[in-house]
């Protein structure tokens, strides 16, 4: 087997990076950063391998830098995606977005639950909450942490079920955690308090799509009127309340210059209020018209672009890999109003696409073992070959694309055009610096020493591998009272 | 609108349901939960009146899922924990530090390529850095060392362990395949050293018979050394398990090994009967002495009293595990231990990686899809998964007859009556009171006059918090035999009616 | 009112900037004052504000004419009574080096014995220096040539007989332009302690092999080590260093392997800096094709502007377009401009006679925007170029077969401007309304 000795290549996933005189490698897939001396970076760079110092070889590879050539990058990231799923720490909580009201006191125009809304239930029915009581009753248990989003159309029309609900659980010893999506307008100081003392919500989310006169044209109230002033207001009140407010933006063609006028009137808000960019998307045929479409939405390639200059502002733009939301996750489940269950926010208040109901439980297992089974031969072909695979995943939306035709198909993130800006922007600002992994020569030297047999000391330090205690003890002398005097000498290798 | 729907409710698919020592019992295969009750709920059930059920009962018999809506898909519920169980933060290795044997044992599987080398020290080095690379943070092993004989490479057990160690690998378990013959003290007190916990040894009958079977390369008999080995160094492990190939030639002298072995050997030695079945012998002309499926059910309730679990729903082994590997001597990887050794079934090697992606793949795609037509309709398809071997449902073509049948097949009630002879009516005995709650998590009801609803939920210990340690398939797991002793002295086939009629018998003394 | 002409509104992660190229200022400014300037709407400004930006020279009358000013400021500069005299002095036109893009080649001396200036040619500088230039004056001194440490006695005599004569030096150093080959530590301690030295400028051009293809000694021999050797010890005399690297595009891929071997082997006080092979710094055509052209080197530049990270500055002028500079060569001749030492043709005088062609000198001095080429008019870095702020290339365009190059800025301003304000938010001054709102 000697002769088969295996080329090595660079990992595609592996990003290098020079910038401001340092040289560094980033492994999208490990979401390690390192700082490299630049000789390794320029023959990491020219993929000249054997020009790569002998010693960097052994950590290069066991980082999965350098691979062997058969290494199938696409294939282990897939499967590291799918086992992400199982031993995710997120898993051991339960998710549940739980929509107190199908309807909604807004109209506008992008609204990806039109035709839901008009004829959804304006508020939960109590049977259905408590058969939703139920149903987390047999499906959660108590040491379970239970994280709850409130969601709709507009779930403070449903407000009664959002506390009547929060406040059973937390009688049944549930430990719950709230959050709201809510258009702002019903989010009164009153409201805000309630929410947080009897339901537990420490953030909402809250859409304001521009200074007042442009929101004021897109977000308006059923059958017309304004709604800016009341809903700054509530923001103002709320934020005395609720820990974390994110203010949602949704930018398109229409309101992206007037963004900066309603940035700077969301500085004068307190710190936990914080401004969160995301572009609107096709969702359900808004537009009818492909030219008007292209008029108004964000290409995927202009919003790329956008994201340059509003990087700071734009929160789901991260190079950190992504692993999937929790539609694709086993603990975790939307519920309308009427009780039925989806796997995905899109779907809420879809019959068709619903998975079951808080009744009978999952009943559509095609559709549920779809959402669940996510992640292999789903991605796009185009993935393939992508060196941004690990923190895109073909557009970080799973039902973008189960479901391509409901809206504009998946978009590939800005990380695909944009990747050098990003990654600076990622080292500079989102990673914390001591994360930053120096591999000098002393970090090298360390690394081999403590796997290399012949760098074995002179002197005994005594490092005794007790075999009755079953780990590493310091000294001779600290043996257990069971011991059967079987010490392993590491520096010696022997009894 | 909804209303509040009735309970469109049945009985799951995998339940089954028996009368037994004045109560009916229901076994969820599912979720390895038991639970009993009265007459008059029983026939509620059958009835299909669930809703006139005690809440209690009705509670814990949805929330166990025993009952179910009518749309629930027991095979999805299954498939989803067959995926899961994939995936561990564990590196599982069986690792053969040589294939060559001192040994020529006349049914081994690895005849065809059973080699004269050992593992360098290059390739374990390398088995080193292909492990660093595949580590999660935790840099949690567990190795089975194997062959071939493992023993005649003792040095590279030695050396490659502690190059784990070196590498700061946190090695969660150690044990060891082999044939005994070379565990003297020196090599008894190597693997201590090494970190080894466990050994498998077999013993093929009591000497007469062994010695014809187990022979050296010179037809001489080897019993005699293996068991002195035993003898000597067995206190130096947690356990021994003495597994015992039982083919119908030597099934009768069985229990008199069994005395033996009880009377020779400390008690952390217990035996693992396997049962030899069509083709675990490659060579059909063995075909003879081999236990068809449903001999080999009957066999198996024999020797029930030598196992102590309740059937198990079966998930994959570590071939189906996603850091699963058997690596051989020269640093091919492959995922089946059985295939180790054998080149054209390698996944990749140790220098390359996983060089087969499709292979790969297919092992971990083992599901309720990867079962041949005959499981389509099974009742015991949980517990069985697919014969409990995913190599032969995933290559049924790479076998003679594909999977064979567990013995749940036609046995999964007498197996759970066994079970709860020996675990759930010791306890009643042991309280006063007639009518006993064993303690559960779900039930603080007490019984009442008629419906005398005694859950007895023993759940499964959830998979996500218990980590997934792949064991080299089949060997310390139930699933072709079983291991343990139990405290009764029992011998001989058809103990089963013994035990029970003995037992029946006291409780009419104490009625009386 | 209105925004001055030359300035540029920049925005930075939510923040908001103003720049001023005429003075090189740079301001931080609310969002709608930044609003108000973009869209010319003055009034919505409040007046504190107005008159605090109109300070700062960002706002200016309607009727102002930045191009006036500019030649004002050029003027002053011009015939300002100095406040320091410049002298580029090269103790010798020789050179022990052959490189290719050398723009001294036609009168560089290139064999030994090294001619080197005479003691009568120093004596006499010394004289030229009492009459021309008052005792009071600072001398700002360059050690220039051909390469000056071919003669460091002379540089040593020079500088010793003006101190004792009563001269003092700009912030009390002199500077010396050379190749590294002889600055030894010998050399190095004496001129510390006789003329006080105290930064020099040498060049290197890429790694070993790089460095010694394109600067070789006259018989081709490498000097990449003992510059290399040279440069590292005289750091610990010197106060710094500016390691020169002259890129074109056969060499510029190799700046990053240099960058870090400097980082790695010499003193901190080294500091490297890009410049590029400029297609009329080597007059052969030949060589036309390995040099960037400005919009190439552009993209250079930006690559390495973060190891300078300054903010651009307006550039109008050099001391040639003064009174108060004079670059004198080893036989005593006169110039204006440094890059012509030597080329006696062009020389405006000498250390005996002082000017002798007036028209000549008096020209130097007429420098105005309306002698920049056409293409400068509409321009919107004009100040910060200042047409390449050479009035050699300005004034006499036949000099030069090339016509002026655009500086970086003209393409990547903004972007200088981000990489500044990145670095440096904290102390950039904010406006009065900003002012009153924290």
């Amino acid at each position: 087997m000697e002769e088969a000795k295996s080329k090595l290549r660079v990992n595609r996933y592996a990003h290098l990076l020079y910038w401001e005189q340092n040289c560094y490698l980033f492994h999208g897939e490990s979401n390690k950063v390192y700082k490299i001396p630049y000789k390794l970076f320029k023959a990491l760079k020219q993929e000249k391998i054997d020009e790569i110092e002998p010693s960097y070889i052994d950590i290069l590879t066991s980082e999965q830098i350098l691979v062997p050539e058969q290494f199938n990058e696409y294939e282990e990231s897939k499967i590291k995606f799918q086992k992400a799923k199982y031993l995710d720490s997120s898993v051991s909580s339960y998710s549940l977005t739980i929509g107190t009201s199908m309807n909604c006191n807004f109209g506008c125009f992008y609204c990806y639950e039109q035709g839901v809304k008009e004829e959804g239930t304006i508020a939960m029915p109590r049977q259905v909450a408590d058969q939703t009581l139920e149903f987390i009753k047999r499906n959660v248990p108590q040491s379970t942490p239970l994280k709850i989003t409130w969601y709709g159309g507009e779930p403070l029309l449903g407000l009664d079920s959002i506390l009547y609900i929060s406040q059973s659980l937390i009688n049944l010893g549930y430990q719950i955690e709230g959050g709201i999506i809510t258009n702002g307008y019903l989010l009164t100081s009153q409201t805000a308090e309630q929410l947080v003392k009897e339901a537990n919500v420490h953030f909402a989310q809250i859409t304001i799509d521009g200074p007042r006169n442009i929101h004021n044209k897109r977000r308006v109230l059923k059958g017309g009127g304004p709604t800016y002033d009341v809903i700054m207001d509530n923001i103002k009140n709320a934020s005395k309340f609720i820990s974390n407010i994110s203010v949602r933006i949704n930018v398109d063609k229409s309101n992206r210059d007037y963004l900066y006028d309603l940035l700077e009137e969301l500085k004068s808000m307190p710190s936990n209020v914080l401004p969160s960019i995301a572009p609107v998307r096709e969702e359900n045929s808004t537009f009818s018209n492909e030219e008007r479409k292209r008029e108004i939405l964000f290409s995927e390639q202009e919003f790329a672009e956008f994201t340059k200059e509003f990087l700071w502002a734009i929160k789901r733009t991260t190079l950190e890999p992504f692993f999937g939301c929790s539609a694709i996750q086993e603990n975790s489940y939307v519920i309308d109003a009427d009780g039925y269950l989806y796997k995905c926010w899109n779907e809420i208040g879809r019959r068709e696409q619903s998975v079951g109901d808080v009744w009978e439980g999952i009943t559509n297992y095609e559709l549920y073992k779809k959402w669940l089974s996510f992640g292999d031969s789903d991605f796009p072909e185009s993935c393939q070959s992508c060196s941004v695979f690990p923190s895109c995943r073909g557009g970080k939306c799973p039902y973008n694309i189960l479901y391509p035709e409901s809206g504009d198909g998946h978009w590939c993130m800005p990380e695909k055009f944009n990747f050098d800006d990003l990654l600076i922007w990622y080292i500079e600002r989102e990673i914390p610096q001591n994360s930053i992994i120096n591999l000098d020569e002393n970090y090298i030297y360390q690394y081999n020493y403590s796997i290399n047999t012949n760098a074995v000391p002179q002197q005994c330090q005594n490092y005794c591998y007790c075999v009755s205690d079953k780990q590493v003890a310091n000294s001779v002398d600290n043996t257990s009272s069971n011991c059967s005097n079987y010490c392993y000498c590491i520096s010696d290798k022997q009894t | 609108m909804k209303d509040e729907r009735g309970a469109t409710m049945r009985l799951s698919k995998y339940v089954h349901v028996f009368p037994f020592e004045g109560y009916y019992w229901a076994f969820n295969e599912l979720n390895a939960n038991l639970i009993n009750f009265g007459y008059s709920d029983y026939r509620k059930i059958m009835n299909n009146e669930f809703d006139k059920l005690s809440p209690n009962l009705l509670d814990l018999m949805k929330t166990s899922l025993f009952l179910v809506s009518d749309t629930f898909d027991e095979d999805a519920e299954y498939d989803k924990n067959i995926q899961k169980s994939k995936f561990s933060n564990v590196l599982g290795l069986t690792i053969g530090v040589t294939m060559s044997c001192n040994f020529n044992c006349f049914y081994c599987f690895e005849q065809e390529y059973r080699g004269t080398g050992k593992m360098s020290k290059e390739t374990a080095d390398q088995i080193v850095k292909f492990c660093l690379s595949r580590a999660t943070p935790e840099k949690m092993l567990s190795i089975t060392w194997y062959g071939g004989e493992p023993l005649l490479a003792s040095d590279i057990i030695e050396y490659l362990t502690n190059k784990f160690r070196e590498a700061n690998f946190n090695i969660v378990g150690s044990d060891i395949i082999t044939n005994g013959y070379l565990l003297n003290k020196r090599n008894a007190e190597l693997l201590v050293r090494a970190g080894v916990t466990s050994l498998q040894i077999t013993i093929d009958g009591p000497k007469q018979t062994h010695d014809k079977r187990r022979i050296l390369r010179n037809g001489a008999g080897t019993y005699d050394v293996i068991v002195n080995n035993i003898k000597e160094n067995a206190h130096l492990f947690n356990n021994i398990q003495l597994r015992i190939n039982a083919d119908k030639e030597i099934i009768e002298y069985v229990p008199e090994l069994l005395e033996e072995i009880r009377t020779t050997f400390p008690p952390n030695v217990t035996p693992y009967l396997a049962f030899v079945r069509t083709e675990s012998v490659k060579n059909p002309t063995f075909g003879e002495v081999c236990f068809s499926d449903k001999e080999y059910a009957e066999a198996y309730l024999d020797y029930l009293y030598l196992g102590t679990q309740l059937p198990q729903p079966y998930y994959g082994c570590s071939a189906t595990m996603e850091n699963g590997w058997g690596i051989d001597d020269e640093g091919y990887l492959y995922k089946c231990w059985e295939d180790v050794g054998n080149k054209k079934h390698a996944v990749g090697d140790v220098w390359n990686g996983i060089t087969n992606y499709d292979l790969y793949k297919k092992w971990l795609s083992y599901s309720t899809s990867s079962f041949p037509n005959k499981c389509k309709d099974c009742s015991v398809k949980v517990v069985c998964g697919g014969g409990k071997c995913p190599f032969r449902a995933l290559f049924p073509d790479e076998t003679t007859v594909g999977v064979l049948c567990s013995p749940e097949k036609w046995y999964m009630e007498d197996i759970v009556k066994y079970w709860i002879v020996h675990n759930v009516i010791p306890q009643w005995q042991a309280n006063s009171n007639v009518s006993q709650n064993a303690a559960t998590q779900a039930t603080e009801s007490v019984a009442q006059e008629n419906q005398k609803a005694i859950p007895i939920s023993i759940d499964l210990p959830n998979l996500p918090e218990k980590e997934n340690i792949p064991s080299a398939q089949g060997n310390f797991k139930n699933d072709q035999g079983s291991s343990g002793f139990p405290d009764q002295k029992n011998k001989g086939n058809s103990l089963f009616k013994n035990i029970f009629s003995r037992f029946s018998n006291k409780k009419e003394d104490e009625k009386a | 009112m209105r925004l001055v002409r030359y300035s540029n509104l920049v925005t930075f992660e939510g923040d908001f900037y103003v720049f001023n190229q005429m003075n090189g200022t740079i301001l931080q400014i609310s969002y709608d004052t930044y609003k108000a300037l973009k869209n010319q709407d003055y009034d919505s400004i409040s007046e504190e504000e107005k008159s605090f930006l109109a300070n700062r020279g960002f706002l200016v009358k309607d009727t102002y004419d930045e191009k006036a000013i500019l030649d004002l400021d050029i003027q002053r500069i011009s015939h300002a009574r100095p406040s320091t005299f410049s002298l580029a002095i090269g103790p010798t036109m020789s050179c022990n080096f052959n490189c290719f893009y050398c723009f001294e080649q036609d009168f560089r001396h290139k064999t030994p014995p090294w001619r080197k200036m005479s003691k009568e040619t120093a004596d006499q500088t010394i004289k030229f220096v009492q009459n021309t230039i008052p005792v009071s004056t600072p001398l700002e001194i360059i050690w220039y040539g051909g390469e000056p440490l071919l003669a460091p006695e002379v540089i040593e005599y020079l500088g010793t007989r003006l101190q004792e004569v009563g001269y003092q030096f700009k912030d009390n150093e002199t500077f010396i332009i050379t190749n590294g080959y002889y600055l030894t530590e010998k050399n190095v301690k004496k001129l510390v302690d006789t003329v006080k030295l105290r930064r020099a400028q040498v060049t290197i051009d890429g790694p070993r092999n790089i460095h010694n293809r394109r600067r070789p000694l006259i018989d081709g021999t490498g000097t990449y080590d003992v510059i290399m050797g040279n440069v590292a010890i005289a750091a610990h005399y010197l106060d710094s260093i500016v390691l020169k690297i002259n890129v074109d595009k056969t060499n510029v891929e190799y700046v990053p392997d240099l960058l870090d071997i400097i980082k790695n082997e010499l003193p901190s006080n080294v500091f490297p800096s890009v410049d590029s092979v400029a297609t009329e710094t080597v007059e052969n055509p030949k060589f036309s094709s390995i040099c960037f052209t400005a919009q190439e080197y552009a993209s250079v530049y930006k690559q390495y502007f973060f190891l300078r990270n300054d903010l651009p500055r307006p550039s109008l002028t050099c001391s040639a377009n003064t009174e108060s500079g004079f670059g004198i060569d080893d036989e005593g001749y006169l110039y204006k401009c440094w890059e012509e030492l030597g080329k006696k043709s062009v020389a405006v005088g000498n250390v005996w006679e002082g000017i002798t062609n007036y028209e000549l000198y008096k020209k130097w001095l007429t420098l105005d925007t309306s002698k920049y080429p056409e293409k400068c008019e509409s321009c919107s870095i004009l100040p910060l170029c200042g047409a390449g702020h050479c009035p050699n290339k300005i004034l006499f365009p036949d000099h030069y077969s090339n016509s002026i190059d655009c500086i970086p800025a003209k393409w990547f301003l903004e972007d200088f401007l981000k990489s500044y304000i990145k670095k440096h938010r904290n102390s950039i001054e904010k406006s009065i309304t900003l002012q009153r709102r924290q």
